[in-house]
């Protein structure tokens, strides 16, 4: 008499357990509405600063991908056409990069002359412009920063593409 | 026997509705936030707290709901096999 009541018990549990969990799973999965949008105003910041990086922003960037600020590295930043939010990508290794590589070496294009590199004069962006950039069409793009070997100082060039 | 029977029944169901909802909110959650994106080493800058944890539990808690679920329906499926048995 017992052991089918215990039975019961034990099959009624368990139904009742994965109920609640997978209610609780419903939850966490509602947590990207709740947050509402990822907004990108810190990146904004980030670029606003060009040329020397300093701050919470640059202590993010030395967090997050354990950058060196007085190391030429290149950052890839994605951003998804349809969501909210904006990602920074790996830094990438300057030879995993055949235009940085060629940076690198020291006989190809200079920093200085960002033509050389593909990039149109168009394509330099001022701080003004980029905050209509990150909240506007582009798809993908990726942000090279260096140190200007001539100024002494950091130059940023960007260089974009659409999704096709 | 007949009663017993369909009960065992809600139970399998209710079990296999319970691991279907936790799959489709894990694929849900996975799509809206671009998880695998996160997790390939992209990190949103400003990822709010709620999200931050949901994302580092959702994964767990839908293995538990699959277990659990498992479970209750073997329960449920050895107890319809031994009461046809016993006929």
């Amino acid at each position: 008499m017992l052991m089918p009541r215990l039975l019961w018990l034990v099959e009624l549990g368990l139904l009742a357990a994965a109920v609640c969990s997978a209610a609780l799973c419903g939850w966490l999965a509602g947590a990207p509405e709740r947050a509402g949008p990822v907004h990108v105003e810190e990146l904004v910041g980030v670029e606003r600063r060009m040329g020397v990086w300093m701050g919470p922003e640059a202590e993010l960037l030395e967090s997050y991908h354990g950058l060196a600020l007085m190391d030429m590295y290149l950052l890839a930043i994605v951003r998804s056409a349809e969501k909210p939010s904006l990602s920074w990508g790996h830094p990438l290794g300057v030879e995993e990069d055949p235009a940085v590589s060629v940076l690198d070496q020291g006989d190809g294009p200079r920093l200085t002359d960002p033509e050389a590199l593909g990039l149109a004069a168009e394509d330099r962006r001022t701080a003004v412009e980029w905050s209509d950039f990150c909240y506007g069409t582009v798809d993908r793009w990726r942000m090279f920063v260096y140190r200007d070997p001539e100024g002494g100082d950091y130059v940023t060039y960007f260089q974009w593409t659409r999704e096709p | 026997m007949m009663r017993s029977l369909w009960t065992h029944g809600l139970v399998c169901a209710g079990a296999a509705v319970s691991a279907l909802i936790a799959l489709v909110a894990l694929v849900r959650f996975r799509v809206d936030c671009n998880v695998s994106a996160f997790e390939a080493g992209a990190y949103w800058l400003d990822v709010p707290p709620d999200l931050l944890s949901a994302m580092q539990y959702l994964d767990l808690v839908v293995v538990a709901t699959l277990i659990l679920s498992l479970l209750a329906a073997a329960v449920a499926g050895w107890r319809v096999w031994m009461e046809v048995r016993s006929g």
